[in-house]
C-alpha cells in the first residue's frame, strides 16, 4: 500500500469568508496568509493550527514558491481561496461536487496520474461551460494550468519578477523544459468569475502592473503567449498560450 | 426565416433576456466598421403576437445605428427557440479557431483610420505596439526551442474497467503497484485512474512476448 505524499494549500488574501468555505470543502488543507493579515483571519474564526503566515510576500509567484518550499511533500496542490465546488458533465447535465471526500478523491486521482505520467505541473479544466466540455477528450497536455493546480517535486518555480499571469508563465516554462503539463479536463474547479471576486490577487492587479507583466511575458514568450479578447473580462483580457503539443 | 426587412434600429424592441454586455472597446470597433464599411450583417429578430419586432441578436448594431435603418432577418421561431439562439449564437461563433498564418496574412493587408477598429486588429494580431519593438529585437520567434519536436505525439489509450477485479488484475499484469486513496478511507467515491508511460508499456510487452516464446 502506497498512499500519495500529497498536501493541499490555500493561499488567501483578505478573503476570510471565502477561505472558510474553501477550507470546509477541503478539510485537510492548510491556509497561507500574509503575516500582517494573520490576526484578521484568526478573528474570523480560522484555526491557528491550519494556518501558516508568509512574510508579507508580494505577488502570487513568491507565495507559490513559498508554499512549495514549505510543504515538504512530493505533491503540492494549491487551491484558490474562492474555490466553491467541482463541476463535471458526465452526461447531459452538470454535476456539482461539494463532498470533501469526493473532492479529495478527484485531487488525488489527477495527482497520481500526473506523477505516473511524469508531469511536474498539473491542473484541471479551464472551461466552466458545458458548451466547451469535451467528453471524448479527457486530458490536455498544453494547459494553461491555473487557479487550482498541483506540482510534483520541486522543479517547478514561479518567476518572481511577475506579480500576475504567474501560472501561465509557469505553464509555458514547463512546456519548454518538461514538454508537457497535464490537465484533467473531466473536472472544473469553480472559483467564481475570473477577475470578478474581491480580495486575493484582485487587490494588487492594477492596469499598470498588468501592462508591465504583459511586456515581460511577451519578451519571454513571444508568439507562444497571447491575451484573448478583453470584451468579457473587464478590459483585462484572459491569458492564452499558443504551443502545439498534440498532432 | 420569414422575411428580410430594413427597419430603423430605434424601432426594434430590445430583448429583456439579452445577456451580452458591450464594453467601450467593442462599441468603438463596431462604430469604426460602420463608418468604414457600413452595416454588413442582418440583425436577428422575431415578431411578437402584438406585431412588434424583438431582437434576438444585433443589439449593439442597433444601438450604434440609432435611427438609421438596418437589415433585420425576422425568424419564424417560438420564444423557447429564440432563447436558445440568444444563448448560443455568439458562443458558437466564438468556438472557431484561428488559422494563424491565414489570419496574419489577412491582417497584414488591412489598414484603418478608425481607432477602435485599429485596436481590434492589433489585438487580433496578437501583439500590441509596445511589444513590437521588443519582438523586433529578439526576432520573430524568441523561443524556438518551444517548437514541437518530431517525436512528440502525445497520444494515449484509455482502458475503462467496470469492475475492481479486472482493474486490479490489469494493474498486476502491467506491473502497476497497488495504491491507496488516503482521503477516502476505503469508501471510494471516485474511480481510480492509473497512468503507464508508453515506453514502459512497450518494454513490458516486449518482456512478456519473450517469455511466451520460451
Amino acid at each position: 500500500m502506497k498512499p500519495l505524499d500529497l498536501s493541499v494549500w490555500i493561499p488567501s488574501s483578505h478573503r476570510t469568508a471565502e477561505a472558510r468555505r474553501a477550507m470546509a470543502l477541503l478539510p485537510t488543507a492548510t491556509l497561507v496568509v500574509a503575516d500582517s493579515e494573520r490576526d484578521e483571519y484568526l478573528r474570523a474564526g480560522h484555526s491557528a493550527t491550519r494556518l501558516i503566515a508568509h512574510p508579507d510576500l508580494f505577488g502570487l509567484a513568491r507565495i507559490r514558491n513559498f508554499i512549495v518550499q514549505r510543504a515538504g511533500t512530493e505533491i503540492v496542490v494549491q487551491v484558490d481561496d474562492d474555490f466553491q465546488s467541482v463541476h463535471a458533465w458526465p452526461g447531459r447535465k452538470r454535476r456539482i461536487y461539494r463532498d470533501p471526500d469526493r473532492l479529495m478523491g478527484i485531487i488525488e486521482g489527477t495527482a497520481r496520474l500526473a506523477a505516473e505520467a511524469g508531469a511536474r505541473l498539473f491542473g484541471w479544466s479551464n472551461a466552466g461551460k458545458p458548451l466547451y466540455f469535451r467528453p471524448h477528450d479527457p486530458f490536455d497536455f498544453r494547459g494553461p494550468v491555473g487557479r487550482v493546480l498541483g506540482t510534483v517535486g520541486d522543479a517547478v518555480a514561479w518567476d518572481e519578477r511577475l506579480a500576475t499571469m504567474v501560472d501561465t508563465d509557469a505553464t509555458l516554462q514547463e512546456l519548454l523544459v518538461n514538454r508537457f503539463v497535464l490537465l484533467d479536463t473531466r473536472f472544473y474547479f469553480h472559483c467564481g468569475a475570473i477577475y470578478g471576486n474581491r480580495g486575493g490577487l484582485q487587490r494588487i492587479r492594477t492596469r499598470e502592473l498588468r501592462e508591465r507583466d504583459l511586456a515581460l511575458m511577451r519578451r519571454k514568450w513571444g508568439p507562444c503567449f497571447d491575451v484573448t479578447s478583453k470584451a468579457k473580462t473587464k478590459g483585462m483580457g484572459t491569458n492564452a498560450i499558443r504551443v502545439v503539443r498534440r498532432m | 426565416m420569414v422575411e428580410l426587412v430594413r427597419l430603423p434600429a430605434s424601432e426594434l424592441l430590445r430583448n429583456p433576456r439579452n445577456w451580452r454586455q458591450h464594453p467601450r472597446e467593442q462599441r468603438e470597433a463596431m462604430e469604426g466598421i460602420f463608418a468604414e464599411v457600413g452595416v454588413a450583417g442582418a440583425a436577428l429578430a422575431r415578431r411578437l403576437a402584438d406585431g412588434r419586432i424583438e431582437l434576438i441578436d444585433g443589439e449593439l448594431r442597433a444601438d450604434v445605428a440609432a435611427d438609421e435603418p438596418i437589415p433585420v432577418l425576422i425568424l419564424d421561431v417560438t420564444e423557447a427557440e429564440a432563447l436558445k439562439l440568444l444563448a448560443v449564437h455568439d458562443p458558437i461563433g466564438a468556438m472557431a479557431e484561428a488559422n494563424e498564418p491565414a489570419l496574419r496574412e489577412l491582417l497584414e493587408e488591412l489598414d484603418t483610420d478608425q481607432a477602435g477598429l485599429r485596436d481590434l486588429l492589433v489585438e487580433l494580431s496578437g501583439y500590441e505596439s509596445e511589444s513590437d519593438e521588443v519582438l523586433g529585437e529578439l526576432g520573430e520567434s524568441p523561443v524556438p526551442e518551444m517548437d514541437l519536436q518530431p517525436y512528440e505525439h502525445y497520444d494515449y489509450v484509455l482502458f475503462l474497467f467496470r469492475n475492481k477485479l479486472d482493474f486490479e488484475s490489469a494493474c498486476e499484469q502491467l506491473a502497476l503497484s497497488t495504491v491507496q486513496a488516503s482521503a477516502m478511507a476505503g469508501k471510494r467515491k471516485i474511480g481510480l485512474g492509473r497512468c503507464l508511460a508508453g515506453d514502459r508499456l512497450l518494454a513490458l510487452l516486449d518482456v512478456q512476448q519473450r517469455r511466451g516464446k520460451r
